[in-house]
């Protein structure tokens, strides 16, 4: 499953689905709304492109590693702490493929997907934008999300 | 000829070119288009280098936001007709040359005419269907065009001489959106300035020309960078669409 | 791969005036500015790039001197050691 919406992803049905035959691994990224001096983050994603894009990844993804699924959900709207923004689920034979297609499907989302987040600070009434919401740029990417 | 008055108003000048570069310039019918951020600074200084002729054409009337920058206008100009007040000042500024202001606007139907005997053109136009309409006649009527555009604390300018240049379109085939463009005038002032440089050099016939060269400045920086352009063959103003050959 | 990007105009404003780049063999060009955008700001992306994506028409990409179309700039990869200037024209006056 490919998708970017509002809905929330029922994560357990992922993995029930992502167990086929041949897979040995299944391996699981939830990135989710930090408590950082914010109560709500907002998302927006220019949505045509975005999808096009987590499919374009999913396919390289798929072929680099040999993936047997890879279900990417990227969440839009208003979220509050906790919440899951990102979703990444993928299996494969052993776990090697596993590990290392979900680390690239996230670092490569992080650099080439549009999506856009404003913050409501906990100490403010007013929307903030935030830094693209996979790297402020200045954190190491792996600090991040 | 000169007289012995222009002799000494353009004294210092004159040690740069001498007599006979003067002369060309006092034979110059240069025409501007545009009384506006632009078109005052380079109207200024082509009046007091001693232009013989200068055409410039604006149809709006002055207005307090245009005071920021458009340096012919004063606040009693408000309301006037941009050329009229142009005209006034270039007048007192040189009385040795003549001036002639037309408050109309620059359309397809009206270009050829306005245009017809004048040696060079400045684009101090503020929009590019204009500028690109320019850009036509220009390379129609084998006119140099001397363009130039601003905006914030940036901007860009060029030298066209048809038809061996680079011309507007080969560098810019799209225009940019729309938009009430912010600008300070320092940004048009530093632009005029190039542009009203190319137009004495290319009339005295000293120097190197901005052709097949674009410069772009960056006030904040204070930076000035040069781009080179090329002719495009297929561009759809002046392009052949096919590639000269050497033979 | 080292590549620099160097950026004018609005565009300096919004994304900065020159970035060192480190990226992998057979990014494309629009790829490469896609990156960079979308790390920056969201206004220097839309200055840049419609939703769709592609870059806006009067977006000006040279590479090493030499000038590409847009739809160029999607299929041209970019090679160790290039200079790419991107600006747009201004239309004030």
């Amino acid at each position: 499953m490919i998708a970017v919406q509002t809905d929330d992803v029922d994560i357990g049905d992922l993995i029930h689905r992502a167990k086929q035959p041949g897979a040995g691994a299944i391996v699981l990224f939830d990135g989710i709304v930090r408590d950082d001096d914010i109560t709500e983050m907002e998302l927006e994603a220019y949505e045509d492109i975005a999808i096009k894009k987590l499919e374009q990844i999913a396919e390289r993804a798929r072929h680099l590693y040999h993936l047997l699924s890879v279900d990417i959900i990227h969440r839009t709207g208003r979220l509050k702490v906790g919440e899951n923004i990102l979703v990444i689920l993928v299996s494969a034979g052993h776990r090697k493929g596993a590990y290392e297609g979900s680390r690239y499907i996230l670092e490569t989302i992080k650099a080439e997907v549009p999506v856009w987040k404003k913050e409501l600070r906990r100490d403010g009434n007013h929307w903030v934008p935030g830094e693209y919401p996979h790297n402020t740029g200045n954190i190491p990417l792996n600090e991040e999300l | 000829m000169l007289s012995e008055k222009e002799r000494e108003r353009y004294r210092r000048q004159i040690l740069l070119f001498g007599e006979e570069g003067q002369n060309r310039l006092k034979d110059a019918h240069v025409f501007i288009a545009g009384a506006g951020g632009l078109g005052s600074p380079v109207a200024i200084y082509l009046a007091v280098a001693g232009v013989g002729s200068l055409t410039i054409v604006d149809n709006d009337v002055v207005e307090l936001t245009n005071l920021n920058r458009q340096i012919l206008h004063r606040d009693r100009d408000r309301g006037r007709p941009k050329v009229d007040s142009a005209v006034e000042k270039l007048r007192e500024i040189n009385p040795d040359i003549t001036v002639r202001g037309i408050q109309t606007t620059i359309q397809e139907r009206n270009i050829r005419s306005l245009v017809e005997d004048v040696d060079g053109i400045v684009d101090a136009m503020d929009n590019y269907p204009l500028r690109y309409l320019l850009n036509e006649t220009a390379l129609s009527m084998q006119i140099p065009l001397f363009h130039g555009a601003i905006r914030g604390f940036n901007g860009q300018a060029t030298t066209i001489i048809p038809p061996r240049t680079a011309c507007l379109r080969c560098i810019f085939p799209h225009p940019p959106p729309v938009e009430v463009f912010p600008v300070v005038g320092v940004t048009a002032g530093y632009i005029a300035m190039v542009q009203a440089n190319e137009v004495i050099k290319y009339i005295v016939q000293c120097g190197e020309l901005l052709t097949n060269r674009l410069l772009l400045w960056d006030g904040l920086e204070s930076r000035a960078e040069e781009i080179k352009v090329d002719k495009n063959v297929s561009c759809c103003s002046c392009g052949t669409g096919r590639e000269e050959t050497g033979i | 791969m080292k590549v620099r990007i160097r950026f004018f105009a609005r565009f300096r404003e919004l994304l900065g005036s020159e970035i060192m780049e480190e990226i992998t063999k057979g990014t494309s060009l629009a790829e490469l500015v896609r990156i960079i955008a979308l790390r920056r700001s969201r206004e220097g992306y839309d200055a840049l790039f419609d939703r769709g994506g592609t870059f806006h028409p009067f977006v000006i990409i040279m590479r090493n001197g030499v000038r590409l179309s847009p739809p160029e700039a999607e299929h041209v990869q970019v090679s160790e050691g290039d200079d790419i200037a991107i600006f747009p024209p201004v239309a004030g006056g």
